[in-house]
């Protein structure tokens, strides 16, 4: 029985949280800002596509103060973290609204079909899991190892375009960009959200399954050799109650470790995704403004993803507690 | 030349009406104001259709009328006056008026957008409302009218009675615009979506020559950042219009029958700049010779490289300024750019590089944009068969045109493959060429030619073209005997559009692609007959209706085809409504001819008459 503290493990986490925080701000601040070329570039690209009558002399460096770019990067950077502290992440550059709104807009669109990805791909691998440990190397097992590793191990991106052109173009079974179809209203709409969320949510269960599948088979496995496994199996219990009443629920613990920490990936997980199917959300928004070096809404992005990892770390940590009775907090 | 043709305008067919058009662009906008979005990419070119401007540009550079019919400049070109349309109304009814105008440029001014640092250089003055319907410019120097023509998305005329008083950069009519232009925003989803349908109260006829009342029922806008997406959409029919495809699919596009390719060359043209900074040519002494820089050019088969690499999208081009600017065109300046390999082989021979083992004479680096690397690896090739080894170094494309901006220019790098604009005003030549680096704020290769700044700065301030064509062409022609660039082809756009629909006509150039006023659009499967000429068929049988009405026809068959026809025309079948109407005249029953029964009795009755009448007189 491990004897830590409860709350003393809360509270020393939520300490070592704020340096941890103002770290990454400064890390991702800077990497940002190394990367050649500034927003300024992207909006006056001059003749190459943006203004036909070319540069006005002076109007450069006059957009480069406008958005506080023409002051040194230490300062630029302390003004940043003053205002995270007040609570302001700022405006973005390209969208002239704050952050926080931008970020809040695109955030339901991505939730919806990172959940969606994820359940998907967490029942797939429970499932596949579970039948690949009932005998392993069988036949069943090596079509889910060798299927889901190589989905696993293929980019996203081309399986998202593969995945279009046989589902979408092809067969003509789903449409092939963007979240619902224009102009519809009431309960059609959900039906075209649910059309268009299809492809990419197979997309992305499909690729992350590997994951779930290969820790419940080897959790399974450990567990399967257990005594008390061969008690239930004396006893005459069903399948259904052997291998997921009790096994399954003992084997949990590691899967449920692995989930946790693909809670970040709900936020971030799907950025070529979104991009391959034109899906309005986080990872789309990210995506483009990484190449328009739109830096308060990086800056946001990150800073959110870090908080929302560090946050959901800690809640597994907790969660942990509860499930293994071998772990007890005072 | 180019390798396919479509027509663009359908001038012999007659249009027909109604249907939706759907276009993908890959950025939309992010807010309807174009002081606060005059960068935005492609998707700005769809503002076009909810907003107006004084004027505009049609596809030769002349300039059209939009909310102004009429302009006059003052003979020192310092004062332009411009004469507004009276019938104009803001998509929320409010009448349009010189205010508006007068509002949009001060605040352009006060929110410093990019035209406002242009009129800021030519000493804009004041801004004059004589009347309701004029508006006058007054500058310090002389401004050509085309600066009024071109396409800047912040001169985009706003409601002064939504926007005046109200803070400018949240103001709610950003996201919910009020226009007056030929559509109405009627559904936006940020980053998905707009709607938009056609303005009734538009100042302009349908069938005006540049986009007057929409024949389309509806115009979609849907935003797909991915140009395969587009592609795949476009050819399952999701959309009906796209911006542009992979060169590598035009082959395969241009057999499919549903489709066509609208070819589009604009007056930028892309080139290989050398870097004439003195650290980078100690590197590269070979670079400074201009023999050698002659033999580069010469070892470019344009004609090649477009037809095989480029799938015949554009046209080579060997002077800054390209035939989409004829007045300006300087055939005469394409000294040593033209191809030729032996020629090229010889320069370099005579420069006293020898091909070595290796068969290659020097190295050196060039920097490109990840997009354009196809075409980089062609002049690599193309390099390499005069012994010249070219190391391409591909960067994104903000990276790249940081180096654009940059002070240090294109730093280490002796060579780039870009693009920079000839027209339509070729004063942006300046901006490239220009040796002082506060004026030609893109000269990244610090080209310097004193005779070239010289004739720059004197056709800066000149309006007169007879006069401007002179300087600029010499100008030109020393860029090439210095050879200064190695000039390449026009930039190109391959937008491509569903054959269901024709009316496409180009006029004005947004930045590297033209703008087609989605207003002339019509679906060939549409139907015969207008909404109006199908209302106008109803209202005529129903008044028929009421006369034979009073007349004491039986009008309740006729009411009921007048009835079906009202409904076909609510659900939008014209035909079907113009027929019903027809008939609805015909299924009056015509009431018992009353007067004819009585006529004939009474002619009986004169006979029997006449008839006992003259039995009698005979008895006695």
């Amino acid at each position: 029985m491990l004897t830590i503290g409860l709350k003393k493990m809360v509270a020393s986490r939520l300490i070592v949280a704020f340096p941890l925080i103002l770290s990454t701000i400064i890390i991702n601040f800077t990497i940002v800002h190394l990367a050649p070329g500034s927003p300024v570039d992207y909006m006056l690209s001059g003749a190459i596509s943006g203004l036909p009558g070319g540069i006005p002399p002076g109007y450069l460096e006059a957009m480069k103060a406008k958005f506080g770019l023409d002051k040194p990067l230490h300062e630029q950077l302390v003004l940043y973290i003053v205002n995270v502290l007040k609570g302001d992440l700022g405006f973005s550059f390209v969208y002239n609204r704050p952050v926080i709104q931008v970020i809040t807009e695109a955030l339901p669109a991505t939730l919806l079909l990172t959940i969606s990805g994820f359940v998907v791909g967490v029942c797939l691998g429970l499932i596949t899991g579970v039948k690949s440990s009932e005998r392993p190397y069988s036949l069943t097992d090596n079509v889910v190892t060798t299927s889901s590793l190589w989905l696993w191990s293929v980019p996203i991106f081309w399986l998202g375009m593969m995945m279009l052109l046989l589902f979408s173009f092809q067969l003509n079974l789903f449409p092939a960009q963007g979240m619902s179809d224009p102009g519809v209203k009431g309960f059609e709409y959900y039906l075209s959200v649910a059309s268009h969320l299809f492809l990419p949510v197979a997309t992305l269960g499909v690729a992350q399954f590997a994951l779930y599948t290969r820790f419940t088979r080897a959790s399974m496995l450990e567990i399967l050799s257990k005594d008390y496994i061969t008690t239930a199996r004396s006893k005459g219990c069903s399948r259904r109650a052997i291998y997921y009443y009790h096994a399954l629920r003992n084997a949990l613990l590691p899967i449920v470790t692995v989930l946790g920490l693909r809670v970040p990936h709900l936020l971030m997980g799907s950025v070529l995704v979104e991009t391959v199917f034109a899906w309005p959300g986080l990872g789309r928004l990210l995506f483009e403004s990484i190449s328009r070096r739109d830096y308060p809404i990086i800056q946001g992005i990150f800073l959110i993803f870090s908080i929302i990892t560090i946050v959901a770390n800690l809640l597994m940590d907790v969660t942990y507690g509860y499930l293994d009775p071998r772990i007890r907090y005072k | 030349m180019l390798a396919f043709s479509s027509p663009m305008v359908y001038a012999q067919e007659k249009p027909r009406y109604g249907g939706t058009f759907t276009v993908a662009y890959r950025e939309g906008p992010v807010n309807w104001n174009g002081i606060l979005q005059f960068w935005t990419g492609t998707g700005g070119d769809i503002q076009r259709n909810i907003a107006s401007r004084l004027v505009n540009f049609d596809k030769d550079y002349n300039i059209i009328p939009d909310l102004a019919y009429s302009w006059k400049q003052s003979s020192d070109y310092k004062t332009t006056t411009f004469n507004l349309l009276r019938n104009v109304t803001w998509h929320d009814g409010k009448p349009f008026t010189a205010a508006d105008v007068k509002y949009t440029f001060e605040e352009m001014i006060r929110q410093n957008s990019i035209t406002a640092a242009i009129y800021r250089n030519a000493g804009l003055k004041s801004i004059q409302t004589p009347d309701d319907y004029t508006v006058v410019f007054n500058f310090e120097n002389p401004l050509a009218l085309d600066e009024f023509a071109d396409p800047h998305r912040d001169v985009f005329v706003l409601p002064k009675h939504l926007y005046e008083g109200k803070d400018f950069t949240t103001n709610p009519a950003n996201l919910a615009p009020v226009g007056t232009g030929p559509w109405k925003l009627v559904e936006w989803k940020p980053k998905q979506y707009a709607i938009f349908e056609p303005n009734l109260a538009y100042f302009r006829p349908q069938g005006y020559r540049w986009g007057g009342l929409p024949y389309l029922d509806r115009l979609v806008m849907k935003e797909l950042p991915r140009y395969e997406g587009q592609l795949l959409a476009l050819e399952k029919g999701e959309v009906d219009f796209i911006e542009g495809i992979p060169l590598a699919e035009v082959p395969r596009i241009r057999k499919d029958p549903r489709l066509a390719i609208m070819p589009f060359l604009s007056t930028t043209v892309w080139r290989v700049t050398f870097n004439f900074k003195e650290e980078t040519m100690a590197k590269y002494p070979f670079l400074k010779d201009v023999r050698v820089r002659e033999a580069m050019a010469r070892a470019i088969d344009r004609q090649t490289i477009v037809e095989k690499v480029m799938a015949g999208v554009t046209e080579p081009c060997y002077t800054p300024i390209s035939k989409k600017v004829p007045w300006a065109y300087s055939p005469e300046a394409e000294t040593k750019q033209k191809f030729d390999r032996a020629l090229a082989e010889k320069l370099l021979d005579e420069a006293g590089y020898k091909k070595k083992e290796d068969g290659y004479r020097f190295t050196v680096e060039m920097l490109v944009e990840t997009t354009a690397f196809d075409v980089s690896e062609a002049l690599k090739e193309m390099w390499k068969l005069v012994g010249i080894k070219c190391d391409l170094s591909a960067v994104e494309t903000t990276e790249f045109i940081g180096y654009e901006h940059a002070p240090e220019g294109l730093g280490k790098y002796p060579l780039a493959l870009g693009r920079m604009g000839g027209g339509p005003n070729p004063n942006i030549m300046t901006g490239w060429m220009y040796s002082d680096r506060k004026t030609g704020t893109e000269n990244w290769g610090f080209f310097k030619n004193t005779k070239v700044d010289e004739l720059l700065d004197k056709a800066r301030y000149l309006i007169d073209r007879t006069e401007r064509a002179p300087l600029y062409k010499q100008a030109q022609q020393l860029a090439n005997e210095d050879v200064g660039w190695i000039f390449l082809w026009n930039s190109y756009a391959t937008r491509v559009r569903s054959r269901d629909f024709a009316g496409f006509d180009e006029w004005g150039m947004i930045y590297h692609t033209a703008y087609i006023p989605m207003s002339t659009v019509w679906w060939l499967k549409g139907s015969d007959v207008s909404a109006e000429g199908a209302m106008k068929a109803i209202s005529g049988a129903e008044a028929k209706l009421k006369d034979l009405k009073t007349q004491g026809y039986d009008t309740a068959a006729a009411e009921t085809k007048l009835q079906a026809a009202k409904d076909a025309y609510t659900k939008k079948d014209y035909t079907g409504a113009v027929k019903l109407a027809g008939e609805v005249v015909q299924a009056a029953v015509p009431p018992p001819p009353y007067a004819m029964y009585a006529g004939i009795v009474a002619v009986v009755a004169i006979v029997i008459g006449v008839y006992i009448y003259s039995k009698r007189k005979k008895k006695t």
